[in-house]
């Protein structure tokens, strides 16, 4: 029986290749699946974003993954900001680690990604470099995202 | 999906992959070649950036890496139900909802195939996959597998009856190894809260470069459909039946 998913992630999906057990199936030999070597690249448009989606996760670290998944895959055009924006962040404070985190207004049906970057940097030097991205990258999209997504520094 | 008819079929796409080996090193010109030959049908031109997804073996098991690919190019339908994709040494021709049954989506992979071959003339096939992606959404907040799938994890009796987000991924060789379906269970992101959406996506691969040569590809997609069709019938119950609302033909 599955049940809706509210904080399992994906990453606890069963491990690919290990996880089935078919009865009266014979699998001749134990070897690594063949697939794997020779489907590379997602050529289904349906899936695509989904992958893209797996892709942030490896870039970003996500404080609510699931519900992170789900704004993504309703605000779609977030996901390639997202993708460009680690170079621009990584420009201007290094390499520091990022969050991605949903803030929500159930009230108000409000929901708003933030990008959480987390530096060691003083409140000053933190405060300039914020400027700093927000004049080099952030101005450029502000008016596509609209509300839906937005970024922070804060102390590690 | 298809032999049998549905009112509401699951399926949200069907595309036909093809691999190349080249005669000759990729020309960045090809893909507007290409495009002046389509853009009769498919006038909608984008580009989509490339992320390659990939299992990668190492100490701690399975791993899923992702990384860069070259761009694709995007030939769309104005209606958006359809399009050809175009990258070094690869076609995809995707068909997405409504699906108009294979006596036309055929034809239209012969055309995408056939303009291909002709621009950028192509020693053979590295791989070729029909594929078709159904999605099943439902709106309980838990639901069994076992009650519209034939083929799902099977979870022993000492593990807790209740379970999140799952894959299962079982290959089927055909034709002496040279060719394999590809049968995917798994759950998926849902784009609402309150939906269980689960894939079912059938993959019938000629996985042995060059197995079939270029001339054959006809017969080959009549078979690799017919196999495709046969498994999605095999891995569905009446229940699932049932939800799609199956038309006498």
């Amino acid at each position: 029986m599955i049940q809706q998913s509210k904080f399992s992630s994906p990453e606890l999906m069963i491990t690919v290749g290990v996880s089935v057990i078919l009865e009266d199936i014979i699998y001749s030999i134990p070897m690594r699946p063949e697939v794997y070597k020779d489907r590379n690249e997602e050529n289904s448009v349906y899936r695509f974003p989904q992958d893209l989606i797996d892709y942030i996760e490896n870039i970003y670290i996500f404080k609510n993954p699931e519900e992170i998944k789900m704004f993504l895959m309703s605000n779609d055009d977030l996901i390639q900001i997202l993708l460009d924006a680690r170079e621009h962040i990584q420009r201007v404070f290094g390499q520091v680690p990022i969050y991605l985190e949903l803030h929500h207004d159930p009230e108000e049906e409000w929901d708003e990604l933030f990008i959480v970057i987390k530096t060691n940097y003083s409140p000053e030097k933190a405060v300039e470099l914020e400027n700093k991205l927000f004049e080099e990258w952030f101005i450029e999209i502000i008016s596509k995202v609209s509300g839906r997504l937005n970024f922070t520094e804060e102390p590690l | 999906m298809m032999g049998r008819k549905y009112r509401n079929p699951p399926l949200v796409e069907a595309l036909c992959e093809f691999k190349f080996i080249p005669n000759q090193p990729w020309d960045l010109t090809l893909p507007g070649l290409i495009y002046e030959k389509v853009r009769g049908k498919f006038p909608d031109k984008r580009q989509q950036i490339g992320i390659g997804v990939q299992f990668v073996s190492t100490e701690k098991g399975l791993e899923h890496k992702v990384e860069p690919t070259p761009p694709r190019v995007q030939f769309h339908k104005k209606d958006k139900t359809a399009l050809i994709q175009v990258a070094p040494d690869l076609l995809a021709i995707n068909q997405l909802k409504p699906y108009p049954t294979w006596n036309k989506f055929k034809p239209m992979i012969l055309e995408g195939f056939k303009v291909y071959k002709e621009i950028a003339d192509p020693k053979g096939f590295r791989r070729i996959g029909l594929r078709y992606i159904n999605i099943l959404e439902f709106k309980d907040e838990k639901i069994e597998l076992k009650d519209y799938f034939q083929y799902y994890p099977f979870i022993p009796d000492n593990m807790p009856r209740l379970h999140g987000p799952f894959l299962t991924r079982v290959e089927f060789p055909y034709e002496k190894r040279n060719e394999k379906l590809i049968l995917t269970l798994s759950s998926l992101i849902s784009k609402k809260p309150d939906i269980i959406p689960i894939l079912l996506d059938l993959d019938y691969a000629m996985a042995e470069p060059e197995y079939i040569s270029l001339g054959q590809i006809s017969e080959w997609l009549d078979k690799a459909h017919e196999r495709v069709e046969n498994a999605f019938e095999a891995c569905i119950t009446n229940k699932a039946r049932d939800i799609f609302e199956e038309v006498e033909s």
